[in-house]
């Protein structure tokens, strides 16, 4: 008897096992080897400096956030087709376009579009899986939750932790050459969206002024991908973005600090922030740089 | 032999306790997203420091996030229960000036909840630290109020 149930046991468990292979088999197998060639003697900086800088890429939320609440209409004409996923064959493609999914989600979770965010809920599991990444993501509960747009910030917050949990993880796995990437695929769509998207008179210099304070980003992202550039892809992906640095170069920043002060309310303190921060950028500058990320990010999704 | 089967019940029992009342860590991120509330969460660091040796400079960790102008930001911290350690979060702008810390040395408390309206677009400074360098656990969340 004890035989017959260790038999069934093992023949369940080898089922499992087999189910697993099959599932894993049924997107093609990555063509280059990016997460096996990454070369940690090779790299030009700490891994506290990488950690440091991704964390200066701001989150999709952000600029999402600042559309919305400025009466930028949503455009799904924006977003990366669901479809695309078929052309992703690389764990470059995969990663830097798993950023891409995972932003164009965050925008229409913040738009309020669920019911469109299925398809992209799917590609973000298969990208995430084809990196060896899914054990981030709670798909199942994402799946039952997006039925609903009362679920939105739950949605938010296990995608947008997903992501952040998944860059800690990569960092410490020293596969921090696919975390940069996702965030840098993050940023780019980011940018992309908030050049494209439908302004009007009265949203149009706040937006264009959001856009020219990325020009610091940019900064730190090509900082942190000059220490990859040995990376297979990475090479053609600087050379885009410094056309787009030059473009960045026309923006003005400057800041005024003035003494914050504080008081407290319900329970929480409120920061009176009495600093600003002027940014010059003009319509011209602001085309030049929706054409320019335009062409990166073509270059990414097809 | 029923012995044995007891004791290493006895075991496993104290060890999967002890793992379920553990919030140490990526835990403790999920445990603390209900106070969240309408927010938007937008990043989490877990915080995890020895108590400060005879002698020694305060443990403290620090990490850098950009704020947009124009988000108000609203910042709070949950502590791991099973460290005596309450942590204080201090925020300071890209000059390096402090903006302000989740504890008023005057009242001898603690802030749960910071609100940053941010009128300067810039990289911010979070500092994490434990109250008197007791050893601590703790999470720090971003989140953008709505």
């Amino acid at each position: 008897m004890k035989k017959q149930i260790a038999l069934i046991a093992l023949l369940a468990f080898a089922l499992m096992q087999l189910n697993v292979g099959c599932k894993q088999g049924q997107r093609q197998e990555a063509t280059d080897l990016l997460h096996d060639t990454h070369d940690p003697e090779g790299l030009k900086m700490s891994e506290t400096m990488v950690k440091e800088i991704i964390s200066s890429v701001p989150n999709p939320v952000e600029m999402a956030s600042v559309l919305q609440r400025n009466n930028v209409v949503y455009s799904q004409q924006l977003l990366n087709p669901s479809g695309n996923i078929d052309n992703y064959n690389t764990n470059f493609q995969r990663a830097i376009n798993l950023g891409v999914y995972g932003t164009d989600l965050i925008y229409m979770n913040i738009y309020d579009r669920t019911v469109a965010t299925l398809r992209y809920l799917t590609n973000i599991r298969e990208l995430a899986s084809d990196l060896r990444l899914e054990q981030f993501f709670d798909f199942n509960t994402l799946n039952r939750l997006s039925e609903s747009s009362k679920n939105i910030d739950s949605v938010l917050f296990i995608t947008n932790s997903g992501f952040d949990k998944m860059t800690r993880y990569l960092i410490n796995q020293d596969r921090s050459n696919i975390a940069v990437l996702i965030s840098a695929g993050t940023w780019i769509e980011s940018l992309y969206i908030a050049t494209h998207a439908p302004t009007t008179p009265e949203n149009k210099e706040l937006i264009n002024k959001r856009i020219g304070e990325q020009k610091k980003v940019l900064d730190n992202l090509m900082l942190l991908m000059n220490a990859y550039e040995h990376n297979q892809g990475f090479d053609e992906l600087l050379k885009d973005m410094r056309n787009l640095k030059n473009e960045f170069d026309q923006v003005v920043i400057s800041y005024v600090y003035a003494e914050p002060s504080v008081i407290e309310q319900d329970g929480s303190l409120v920061v009176v922030d009495n600093s600003r921060s002027i940014v010059d950028i003009s319509d011209e500058t602001v085309q030049r740089i929706a054409e320019a990320v335009a062409q990166i990010r073509y270059s990414i999704i097809e | 032999m029923k012995k044995y089967f007891l004791l290493i019940g006895l075991i496993f029992l104290v060890l999967s306790g002890q793992r379920a009342f553990s919030q140490c860590g990526e835990t403790l991120v999920d445990i603390c997203h209900g106070r969240l509330e309408n927010a938007r969460f937008i990043k989490s660091w877990p915080v995890q420091l020895p108590a400060r040796a005879r002698g020694e400079t305060l443990p403290q960790v620090s990490f850098k996030l950009p704020l947009t102008s124009g988000n108000t930001y609203k910042i709070f911290a949950c502590n791991a229960d099973e460290y005596p350690g309450e942590v204080i979060i201090s925020i300071r702008n890209q000059n390096d000036d402090l903006v302000v810390t989740s504890y008023v040395v005057e009242q001898n408390r603690h802030i749960p909840v910071i609100m940053f309206p941010v009128s300067m677009s810039g990289i911010y400074t979070f500092s994490f630290y434990f109250e008197d360098g007791r050893e601590g656990c703790a999470v720090g969340v971003v989140s953008v109020a709505e």
